[in-house]
Protein backbone atom coordinates (compact mmCIF):
# COMPACT_ATOMS: atom_id res chain seq x y z
CA UNK A 1 0.00 0.00 0.00
CA UNK A 2 1.70 3.27 -1.15
CA UNK A 3 1.89 5.85 1.95
CA UNK A 4 0.55 9.10 0.99
CA UNK A 5 2.98 11.96 0.53
CA UNK A 6 4.07 15.15 2.95
CA UNK A 7 2.18 17.32 0.17
CA UNK A 8 -0.76 14.47 -0.09
CA UNK A 9 -1.59 14.38 3.84
CA UNK A 10 -1.59 18.60 3.78
CA UNK A 11 -4.85 19.91 2.78
CA UNK A 12 -5.40 23.55 1.10
CA UNK A 13 -7.96 25.18 1.15
CA UNK A 14 -8.77 28.85 0.45
CA UNK A 15 -10.28 31.19 2.27
CA UNK A 16 -13.89 31.62 0.24
CA UNK A 17 -17.16 30.86 2.51
CA UNK A 18 -20.85 31.47 2.11
CA UNK A 19 -20.52 35.15 3.28
CA UNK A 20 -18.28 36.05 0.76
CA UNK A 21 -20.29 34.36 -1.89
CA UNK A 22 -23.49 36.32 -1.14
CA UNK A 23 -21.16 39.35 -0.58
CA UNK A 24 -20.52 38.42 -4.61
CA UNK A 25 -24.20 38.59 -5.64
CA UNK A 26 -25.38 41.02 -3.87
CA UNK A 27 -22.48 43.02 -5.91
CA UNK A 28 -24.47 42.00 -8.69
CA UNK A 29 -27.81 42.83 -7.23
CA UNK A 30 -26.85 46.58 -5.96
CA UNK A 31 -25.24 47.00 -10.02
CA UNK A 32 -28.69 46.94 -10.81
CA UNK A 33 -30.52 49.30 -8.35
CA UNK A 34 -31.96 52.06 -9.34
CA UNK A 35 -33.62 54.91 -7.34
CA UNK A 36 -37.20 54.40 -8.57
CA UNK A 37 -39.17 51.62 -6.88
CA UNK A 38 -41.25 50.31 -9.70
CA UNK A 39 -37.99 50.64 -11.98
CA UNK A 40 -38.07 47.73 -14.32
CA UNK A 41 -34.39 47.17 -15.69
CA UNK A 42 -35.55 44.77 -18.17
CA UNK A 43 -37.59 46.90 -19.90
CA UNK A 44 -35.32 49.92 -19.83
CA UNK A 45 -33.05 48.37 -21.29
CA UNK A 46 -35.23 47.51 -24.58
CA UNK A 47 -36.25 50.56 -24.52
CA UNK A 48 -32.62 52.19 -24.32
CA UNK A 49 -31.47 49.64 -27.24
CA UNK A 50 -34.82 50.59 -29.29
CA UNK A 51 -35.34 47.20 -29.86
CA UNK A 52 -38.92 47.33 -30.85
CA UNK A 53 -39.79 43.36 -30.65
CA UNK A 54 -42.93 42.04 -29.17
CA UNK A 55 -40.69 39.03 -28.27
CA UNK A 56 -39.00 40.15 -25.42
CA UNK A 57 -38.04 37.23 -24.32
CA UNK A 58 -35.93 36.01 -27.40
CA UNK A 59 -34.30 38.78 -28.09
CA UNK A 60 -33.05 39.06 -24.57
CA UNK A 61 -31.41 35.23 -24.95
CA UNK A 62 -30.14 36.42 -28.35
CA UNK A 63 -27.84 39.09 -26.72
CA UNK A 64 -26.70 36.43 -23.88
CA UNK A 65 -26.16 33.95 -26.22
CA UNK A 66 -23.93 36.37 -27.77
CA UNK A 67 -21.72 37.36 -25.04
CA UNK A 68 -21.74 33.73 -23.76
CA UNK A 69 -20.01 32.95 -27.06
CA UNK A 70 -18.24 35.76 -27.27
CA UNK A 71 -16.28 35.42 -23.62
CA UNK A 72 -16.58 31.65 -23.60
CA UNK A 73 -17.98 31.80 -20.93
CA UNK A 74 -19.09 28.01 -21.28
CA UNK A 75 -15.49 26.88 -20.52
CA UNK A 76 -14.85 29.24 -17.83
CA UNK A 77 -17.67 28.02 -15.29
CA UNK A 78 -16.70 24.39 -15.98
CA UNK A 79 -12.96 24.69 -15.85
CA UNK A 80 -11.92 27.97 -14.15
CA UNK A 81 -10.47 27.69 -11.05
CA UNK A 82 -11.12 31.47 -10.01
CA UNK A 83 -14.09 33.50 -11.09
CA UNK A 84 -13.96 33.47 -14.61
CA UNK A 85 -14.47 37.41 -14.77
CA UNK A 86 -12.33 40.08 -14.43
CA UNK A 87 -14.21 42.92 -16.01
CA UNK A 88 -18.03 43.41 -15.79
CA UNK A 89 -20.54 43.11 -18.60
CA UNK A 90 -21.44 46.53 -19.37
CA UNK A 91 -25.25 45.76 -20.67
CA UNK A 92 -27.85 43.91 -18.88
CA UNK A 93 -28.33 40.88 -20.60
CA UNK A 94 -24.41 40.48 -20.06
CA UNK A 95 -24.45 41.21 -16.27
CA UNK A 96 -27.44 38.74 -16.26
CA UNK A 97 -25.52 36.32 -17.78
CA UNK A 98 -22.05 37.39 -15.63
CA UNK A 99 -24.17 36.60 -12.71
CA UNK A 100 -25.74 33.09 -13.64
CA UNK A 101 -22.20 31.60 -14.94
CA UNK A 102 -21.20 33.13 -11.41
CA UNK A 103 -23.73 30.98 -9.25
CA UNK A 104 -23.52 28.29 -11.80
CA UNK A 105 -18.86 28.09 -10.87
CA UNK A 106 -19.63 28.84 -7.75
CA UNK A 107 -22.22 26.19 -7.07
CA UNK A 108 -19.41 23.79 -8.59
CA UNK A 109 -16.81 24.65 -6.79
CA UNK A 110 -18.03 25.36 -3.20
CA UNK A 111 -21.29 23.22 -3.29
CA UNK A 112 -20.73 23.49 0.13
CA UNK A 113 -21.78 26.42 0.81
CA UNK A 114 -25.02 26.31 -1.20
CA UNK A 115 -26.53 23.75 1.41
CA UNK A 116 -27.90 27.21 3.21
CA UNK A 117 -30.72 29.50 1.55
CA UNK A 118 -29.19 32.69 1.80
CA UNK A 119 -27.04 32.22 -1.58
CA UNK A 120 -29.77 31.23 -3.81
CA UNK A 121 -31.96 33.93 -1.95
CA UNK A 122 -29.72 36.42 -3.38
CA UNK A 123 -29.61 35.15 -6.49
CA UNK A 124 -33.52 35.16 -6.54
CA UNK A 125 -33.35 38.90 -5.66
CA UNK A 126 -31.20 39.16 -8.92
CA UNK A 127 -33.81 37.51 -10.87
CA UNK A 128 -37.07 38.89 -9.46
CA UNK A 129 -34.83 42.89 -9.31
CA UNK A 130 -34.28 41.60 -13.15
CA UNK A 131 -38.20 40.67 -14.21
CA UNK A 132 -36.67 37.61 -15.33
CA UNK A 133 -39.31 34.59 -15.93
CA UNK A 134 -37.06 32.36 -14.60
CA UNK A 135 -37.77 33.47 -11.01
CA UNK A 136 -40.66 30.76 -11.07
CA UNK A 137 -38.11 27.95 -11.89
CA UNK A 138 -35.06 29.47 -9.44
CA UNK A 139 -38.39 29.32 -6.38
CA UNK A 140 -39.21 26.06 -7.49
CA UNK A 141 -36.14 24.01 -8.27
CA UNK A 142 -33.20 25.42 -6.09
CA UNK A 143 -35.06 24.75 -2.93
CA UNK A 144 -35.57 21.43 -1.14
CA UNK A 145 -39.49 22.25 -0.65
CA UNK A 146 -41.71 19.80 1.64
CA UNK A 147 -44.05 18.00 -0.16
CA UNK A 148 -47.44 19.56 -1.21
CA UNK A 149 -50.20 17.41 0.69
CA UNK A 150 -52.55 15.60 -2.36
CA UNK A 151 -55.35 18.08 -1.79
CA UNK A 152 -52.98 21.33 -2.44
CA UNK A 153 -51.85 19.86 -5.18
CA UNK A 154 -55.05 18.82 -6.95
CA UNK A 155 -56.26 22.56 -6.21
CA UNK A 156 -53.22 23.70 -7.42
CA UNK A 157 -53.59 22.07 -11.03
CA UNK A 158 -57.29 23.37 -11.15
CA UNK A 159 -56.16 26.65 -10.28
CA UNK A 160 -52.70 27.03 -12.60
CA UNK A 161 -54.11 26.48 -16.28
CA UNK A 162 -50.74 25.95 -16.96
CA UNK A 163 -47.52 24.90 -15.63
CA UNK A 164 -46.04 27.98 -15.15
CA UNK A 165 -42.89 29.28 -16.90
CA UNK A 166 -40.72 26.52 -18.17
CA UNK A 167 -37.57 27.89 -18.54
CA UNK A 168 -34.72 26.61 -16.61
CA UNK A 169 -33.12 28.36 -13.75
CA UNK A 170 -29.88 29.27 -15.45
CA UNK A 171 -31.59 30.70 -18.79
CA UNK A 172 -30.72 32.62 -21.16
CA UNK A 173 -27.74 30.42 -21.04
CA UNK A 174 -27.35 27.68 -23.09
CA UNK A 175 -27.16 24.18 -21.05
CA UNK A 176 -23.75 22.94 -20.16
CA UNK A 177 -22.53 20.09 -19.74
CA UNK A 178 -23.00 20.05 -16.05
CA UNK A 179 -25.64 20.51 -13.51
CA UNK A 180 -26.79 24.27 -12.70
CA UNK A 181 -28.09 22.66 -9.34
CA UNK A 182 -26.04 21.21 -6.62
CA UNK A 183 -26.79 17.80 -5.24
CA UNK A 184 -27.97 18.73 -1.76
CA UNK A 185 -30.29 22.09 -1.88
CA UNK A 186 -31.34 23.97 0.86
CA UNK A 187 -34.37 24.30 2.48
CA UNK A 188 -36.41 27.98 2.07
CA UNK A 189 -36.73 29.88 4.50
CA UNK A 190 -38.77 33.17 4.83
CA UNK A 191 -36.77 35.57 3.22
CA UNK A 192 -37.36 32.73 0.43
CA UNK A 193 -41.12 33.28 0.07
CA UNK A 194 -41.25 36.70 0.43
CA UNK A 195 -39.10 37.32 -2.44
CA UNK A 196 -41.38 34.58 -4.50
CA UNK A 197 -44.52 36.41 -3.33
CA UNK A 198 -42.70 39.76 -4.39
CA UNK A 199 -42.13 38.38 -7.83
CA UNK A 200 -45.72 37.00 -8.47
CA UNK A 201 -47.00 40.75 -6.88
CA UNK A 202 -45.07 42.68 -9.57
CA UNK A 203 -46.07 40.04 -12.48
CA UNK A 204 -49.85 40.11 -11.45
CA UNK A 205 -49.51 35.90 -11.33
CA UNK A 206 -52.16 34.81 -9.37
CA UNK A 207 -50.80 31.09 -10.08
CA UNK A 208 -47.94 31.46 -9.23
CA UNK A 209 -48.88 33.43 -5.96
CA UNK A 210 -50.68 30.12 -5.00
CA UNK A 211 -47.95 27.89 -5.41
CA UNK A 212 -45.72 30.09 -3.26
CA UNK A 213 -48.76 30.07 -0.54
CA UNK A 214 -48.87 26.41 -0.76
CA UNK A 215 -45.60 25.95 -0.28
CA UNK A 216 -45.15 28.85 2.56
CA UNK A 217 -48.33 26.67 4.32
CA UNK A 218 -46.32 23.76 4.06
CA UNK A 219 -43.40 24.80 5.32
CA UNK A 220 -45.25 26.46 8.06
CA UNK A 221 -47.24 23.39 8.93
CA UNK A 222 -43.60 21.58 9.39
CA UNK A 223 -42.44 23.79 11.63
CA UNK A 224 -45.25 23.25 13.73
CA UNK A 225 -45.09 20.04 13.86
CA UNK A 226 -41.46 20.27 14.86
CA UNK A 227 -42.34 22.77 17.20
CA UNK A 228 -44.72 19.72 18.86
CA UNK A 229 -42.17 16.85 18.55
CA UNK A 230 -39.83 18.97 20.43
CA UNK A 231 -42.64 19.78 22.79
CA UNK A 232 -43.01 15.97 22.98
CA UNK A 233 -39.45 15.31 23.69
CA UNK A 234 -40.05 17.83 26.70
CA UNK A 235 -36.79 19.73 25.31
CA UNK A 236 -38.29 22.95 26.51
CA UNK A 237 -40.43 23.36 30.02
CA UNK A 238 -42.52 25.59 28.56
CA UNK A 239 -43.67 26.39 25.17
CA UNK A 240 -44.40 29.32 23.67
CA UNK A 241 -46.71 29.14 20.52
CA UNK A 242 -45.53 32.27 19.13
CA UNK A 243 -41.52 31.97 19.34
CA UNK A 244 -41.43 29.93 16.39
CA UNK A 245 -38.63 30.94 14.93
CA UNK A 246 -35.91 28.45 16.36
CA UNK A 247 -38.13 25.69 15.00
CA UNK A 248 -37.62 27.56 11.81
CA UNK A 249 -34.07 27.72 12.21
CA UNK A 250 -34.16 23.54 13.13
CA UNK A 251 -35.91 22.81 10.05
CA UNK A 252 -33.91 25.18 7.88
CA UNK A 253 -30.62 24.43 9.03
CA UNK A 254 -30.97 20.72 8.81
CA UNK A 255 -28.30 20.44 6.44
CA UNK A 256 -25.89 22.62 8.04
CA UNK A 257 -24.53 23.31 11.94
CA UNK A 258 -26.32 21.03 14.28
CA UNK A 259 -28.56 23.17 17.01
CA UNK A 260 -26.53 26.71 16.60
CA UNK A 261 -29.69 27.80 15.96
CA UNK A 262 -30.51 27.54 19.64
CA UNK A 263 -27.77 30.29 20.48
CA UNK A 264 -28.88 32.95 18.27
CA UNK A 265 -32.34 32.71 17.98
CA UNK A 266 -32.85 32.67 21.83
CA UNK A 267 -31.47 36.03 21.52
CA UNK A 268 -33.74 37.31 18.70
CA UNK A 269 -36.42 36.29 20.36
CA UNK A 270 -35.61 38.01 23.52
CA UNK A 271 -35.35 41.49 20.83
CA UNK A 272 -38.62 40.66 19.01
CA UNK A 273 -40.60 39.75 21.87
CA UNK A 274 -41.37 36.21 20.52
CA UNK A 275 -40.39 36.42 17.25
CA UNK A 276 -43.18 34.89 15.21
CA UNK A 277 -43.39 38.56 13.52
CA UNK A 278 -40.28 38.08 12.22
CA UNK A 279 -41.82 34.88 9.81
CA UNK A 280 -43.09 38.20 7.78
CA UNK A 281 -46.23 36.24 7.81
CA UNK A 282 -48.74 39.62 7.68
CA UNK A 283 -46.56 41.16 5.07
CA UNK A 284 -46.51 37.93 2.77
CA UNK A 285 -50.39 37.45 3.06
CA UNK A 286 -51.01 41.00 2.34
CA UNK A 287 -48.92 40.70 -1.03
CA UNK A 288 -50.92 36.77 -1.73
CA UNK A 289 -54.27 38.65 -1.16
CA UNK A 290 -53.54 42.23 -3.38
CA UNK A 291 -52.21 39.76 -6.41
CA UNK A 292 -55.35 37.29 -6.05
CA UNK A 293 -58.10 40.80 -5.76
CA UNK A 294 -55.38 42.48 -8.53
CA UNK A 295 -56.21 39.78 -11.11
CA UNK A 296 -60.05 39.60 -9.80
CA UNK A 297 -59.56 36.20 -7.87
CA UNK A 298 -61.62 38.08 -5.41
CA UNK A 299 -63.19 34.84 -4.20
CA UNK A 300 -59.87 33.49 -2.86
CA UNK A 301 -58.80 36.84 -1.84
CA UNK A 302 -61.45 37.30 0.54
CA UNK A 303 -61.37 33.88 2.26
CA UNK A 304 -57.93 34.56 2.68
CA UNK A 305 -58.57 38.08 4.11
CA UNK A 306 -61.01 36.52 6.88
CA UNK A 307 -57.88 34.44 7.64
CA UNK A 308 -56.35 37.45 9.32
CA UNK A 309 -53.28 38.86 9.43
CA UNK A 310 -51.23 35.61 11.38
CA UNK A 311 -49.74 38.64 13.26
CA UNK A 312 -50.88 39.69 16.84
CA UNK A 313 -52.80 42.63 15.32
CA UNK A 314 -55.51 43.18 12.90
CA UNK A 315 -56.51 44.28 9.17
CA UNK A 316 -57.19 47.93 9.09
CA UNK A 317 -58.79 49.57 5.89
CA UNK A 318 -55.57 51.41 5.13
CA UNK A 319 -53.88 48.12 5.04
CA UNK A 320 -56.66 46.77 2.24
CA UNK A 321 -57.04 49.71 1.10
CA UNK A 322 -56.09 48.34 -2.60
CA UNK A 323 -57.85 45.19 -2.35
CA UNK A 324 -60.69 47.16 -1.53
CA UNK A 325 -60.71 49.63 -4.89
CA UNK A 326 -59.87 45.89 -6.95
CA UNK A 327 -63.18 45.10 -4.89
CA UNK A 328 -64.94 47.45 -5.84
CA UNK A 329 -63.71 47.02 -9.61
CA UNK A 330 -64.84 43.90 -9.78
CA UNK A 331 -68.19 43.99 -8.17
CA UNK A 332 -67.04 41.47 -5.06
CA UNK A 333 -69.73 43.52 -2.62
CA UNK A 334 -69.25 41.23 -0.10
CA UNK A 335 -65.63 42.05 -0.07
CA UNK A 336 -65.85 45.50 -0.33
CA UNK A 337 -68.17 45.87 2.79
CA UNK A 338 -66.17 43.98 5.02
CA UNK A 339 -63.39 46.29 4.55
CA UNK A 340 -65.22 48.99 4.75
CA UNK A 341 -66.57 47.49 8.16
CA UNK A 342 -63.06 47.28 9.43
CA UNK A 343 -61.36 50.36 11.80
CA UNK A 344 -59.68 53.05 9.54
CA UNK A 345 -56.10 52.32 10.55
CA UNK A 346 -53.39 51.21 13.42
CA UNK A 347 -52.67 54.15 13.99
CA UNK A 348 -55.71 56.17 14.48
CA UNK A 349 -56.75 53.09 16.89
CA UNK A 350 -53.73 54.02 19.17
CA UNK A 351 -55.12 57.91 19.11
CA UNK A 352 -58.52 57.05 20.20
CA UNK A 353 -56.83 54.67 23.42
CA UNK A 354 -54.45 57.33 24.25
CA UNK A 355 -57.69 59.94 24.34
CA UNK A 356 -59.81 57.38 26.26
CA UNK A 357 -56.93 56.11 28.66
CA UNK A 358 -56.30 60.41 29.40
CA UNK A 359 -60.54 60.87 30.05
CA UNK B 1 -31.85 55.01 19.13
CA UNK B 2 -31.32 57.07 22.58
CA UNK B 3 -30.54 54.16 23.89
CA UNK B 4 -27.74 53.04 21.05
CA UNK B 5 -26.65 56.26 21.23
CA UNK B 6 -26.40 56.68 24.69
CA UNK B 7 -23.95 53.28 24.97
CA UNK B 8 -22.00 54.92 22.30
CA UNK B 9 -21.39 58.12 24.27
CA UNK B 10 -20.31 55.83 27.31
CA UNK B 11 -17.43 54.01 24.88
CA UNK B 12 -16.49 56.64 23.43
CA UNK B 13 -15.98 58.80 26.83
CA UNK B 14 -14.26 55.37 28.08
CA UNK B 15 -16.57 55.82 31.34
CA UNK B 16 -16.48 52.05 33.24
CA UNK B 17 -20.05 51.53 32.57
CA UNK B 18 -19.34 48.36 30.81
CA UNK B 19 -17.68 45.62 32.57
CA UNK B 20 -14.44 44.36 30.98
CA UNK B 21 -16.10 40.91 30.75
CA UNK B 22 -18.53 42.24 28.30
CA UNK B 23 -15.77 43.94 25.92
CA UNK B 24 -13.57 40.37 25.95
CA UNK B 25 -16.86 37.88 25.52
CA UNK B 26 -17.40 40.09 22.51
CA UNK B 27 -14.08 40.35 20.97
CA UNK B 28 -12.36 37.38 21.76
CA UNK B 29 -13.92 34.90 19.79
CA UNK B 30 -12.92 37.12 17.06
CA UNK B 31 -9.31 37.74 17.71
CA UNK B 32 -6.29 35.43 17.23
CA UNK B 33 -4.17 38.64 18.21
CA UNK B 34 -3.42 39.65 21.65
CA UNK B 35 -5.16 43.65 21.75
CA UNK B 36 -3.94 45.54 24.51
CA UNK B 37 -7.19 47.22 26.30
CA UNK B 38 -6.68 50.28 24.40
CA UNK B 39 -6.47 48.58 20.87
CA UNK B 40 -9.48 46.40 22.37
CA UNK B 41 -11.39 49.20 23.07
CA UNK B 42 -11.22 51.15 19.76
CA UNK B 43 -11.91 48.16 17.92
CA UNK B 44 -15.18 47.87 20.27
CA UNK B 45 -15.80 51.14 19.19
CA UNK B 46 -15.60 50.31 15.46
CA UNK B 47 -17.55 47.85 15.77
CA UNK B 48 -20.35 49.62 17.34
CA UNK B 49 -20.03 52.58 14.87
CA UNK B 50 -20.48 50.48 12.35
CA UNK B 51 -23.33 48.91 13.44
CA UNK B 52 -25.20 51.80 14.59
CA UNK B 53 -24.49 53.31 10.81
CA UNK B 54 -22.59 56.46 12.54
CA UNK B 55 -20.04 56.50 9.71
CA UNK B 56 -18.73 59.86 10.55
CA UNK B 57 -18.11 58.84 14.37
CA UNK B 58 -16.04 56.16 12.59
CA UNK B 59 -14.06 58.45 10.78
CA UNK B 60 -13.68 60.37 14.04
CA UNK B 61 -12.49 57.68 16.27
CA UNK B 62 -10.01 55.92 13.39
CA UNK B 63 -8.40 59.48 13.17
CA UNK B 64 -8.03 60.24 16.84
CA UNK B 65 -7.11 56.73 18.04
CA UNK B 66 -3.76 57.36 15.33
CA UNK B 67 -3.08 60.60 16.41
CA UNK B 68 -2.76 59.29 20.10
CA UNK B 69 -0.70 56.71 18.74
CA UNK B 70 -2.46 53.62 19.05
CA UNK B 71 -1.31 50.94 16.91
CA UNK B 72 -3.04 49.73 14.25
CA UNK B 73 -2.83 45.77 13.97
CA UNK B 74 -4.35 43.86 10.68
CA UNK B 75 -7.73 42.79 12.16
CA UNK B 76 -8.29 45.98 13.56
CA UNK B 77 -7.86 47.74 10.09
CA UNK B 78 -10.03 44.62 9.04
CA UNK B 79 -12.84 45.92 11.72
CA UNK B 80 -12.63 49.51 10.54
CA UNK B 81 -12.99 48.67 6.80
CA UNK B 82 -15.62 45.99 7.61
CA UNK B 83 -16.80 48.72 10.08
CA UNK B 84 -17.46 51.62 7.04
CA UNK B 85 -18.09 49.18 4.61
CA UNK B 86 -22.34 49.71 5.43
CA UNK B 87 -22.05 53.59 4.23
CA UNK B 88 -21.76 53.44 0.49
CA UNK B 89 -20.48 57.17 0.14
CA UNK B 90 -18.11 57.00 3.07
CA UNK B 91 -16.52 53.10 2.02
CA UNK B 92 -14.58 54.44 -1.06
CA UNK B 93 -13.15 57.55 0.39
CA UNK B 94 -11.87 55.76 3.77
CA UNK B 95 -10.67 52.55 2.47
CA UNK B 96 -8.47 54.29 0.03
CA UNK B 97 -6.72 56.09 3.61
CA UNK B 98 -6.92 52.87 5.59
CA UNK B 99 -5.10 51.42 2.75
CA UNK B 100 -2.67 54.07 2.66
CA UNK B 101 -2.18 53.74 6.28
CA UNK B 102 -1.66 50.33 6.00
CA UNK B 103 1.02 50.57 3.64
CA UNK B 104 3.25 53.34 5.63
CA UNK B 105 2.66 50.88 8.64
CA UNK B 106 4.51 48.10 6.45
CA UNK B 107 1.19 45.83 6.64
CA UNK B 108 0.13 43.71 4.44
CA UNK B 109 -3.51 42.45 3.45
CA UNK B 110 -5.08 39.11 4.68
CA UNK B 111 -7.67 37.45 4.40
CA UNK B 112 -10.15 39.39 6.78
CA UNK B 113 -8.75 42.43 5.23
CA UNK B 114 -9.67 41.15 1.86
CA UNK B 115 -13.59 40.32 2.90
CA UNK B 116 -13.89 43.72 4.50
CA UNK B 117 -13.00 44.84 1.10
CA UNK B 118 -14.60 42.74 -0.52
CA UNK B 119 -18.44 43.48 1.13
CA UNK B 120 -17.82 47.35 1.06
CA UNK B 121 -17.10 46.94 -2.92
CA UNK B 122 -20.44 44.62 -3.28
CA UNK B 123 -22.46 47.29 -1.35
CA UNK B 124 -20.89 50.36 -3.71
CA UNK B 125 -21.50 48.22 -6.85
CA UNK B 126 -18.30 48.34 -7.60
CA UNK B 127 -17.71 45.21 -9.56
CA UNK B 128 -14.42 45.14 -11.17
CA UNK B 129 -13.22 45.93 -7.67
CA UNK B 130 -15.70 43.05 -6.28
CA UNK B 131 -14.58 40.78 -8.63
CA UNK B 132 -10.57 41.29 -8.02
CA UNK B 133 -11.32 41.01 -4.12
CA UNK B 134 -13.53 37.75 -4.33
CA UNK B 135 -10.73 36.41 -6.61
CA UNK B 136 -8.19 36.85 -4.32
CA UNK B 137 -9.98 35.54 -1.56
CA UNK B 138 -10.30 32.68 -4.13
CA UNK B 139 -5.70 32.37 -4.45
CA UNK B 140 -5.62 33.17 -0.64
CA UNK B 141 -4.83 29.76 0.68
CA UNK B 142 -5.25 28.27 4.22
CA UNK B 143 -3.05 24.95 5.03
CA UNK B 144 -4.96 22.56 7.17
CA UNK B 145 -3.08 18.80 8.36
Amino acid sequence: MRTPSLVESINCRNEVDGHSIRCLLQGFTHRLWHEEEDHNPLKSWLEDTSNHTNNLLSAFRIHAEDLVLRLNIGEGILCSTTLPFVEPASTLPGLVAQCIASVWYLSRRYPQYFTEPAIYNQYLSFIVRCRLKTAESVFRDCFNHFPLPDDKRNELAVKRNSAGSQLPPYWPLPDLDHSFIPEILPRPDKYTFVRAMEYAHFTRNPGFATEVWFRRESWRANIEQQALDDLQNVRWAKFEDEDLLRYEHAVVDNYTSNREWAKTTASMSKWSDGASNALYEGYTRLLYIQTLAACGWCDDAYKMVLQGTGERYEWTQSMLEKVKKHAANFGHNKMYQYISGLQASGSQNEFQTIQDQLV
Amino acid sequence: MDFTMQLLTTVINCEKKLRYGVVNEVLTPNFAENLSPEQRHVVLCLRLCGRLNVVEKLEIIYDRSRERGIKYTPSMYAFALSAASHSQPVFQRFSIKVLEDMASDGIESNVDIRKALLKGSARCAVLETTFRNFKSIELAYAITC
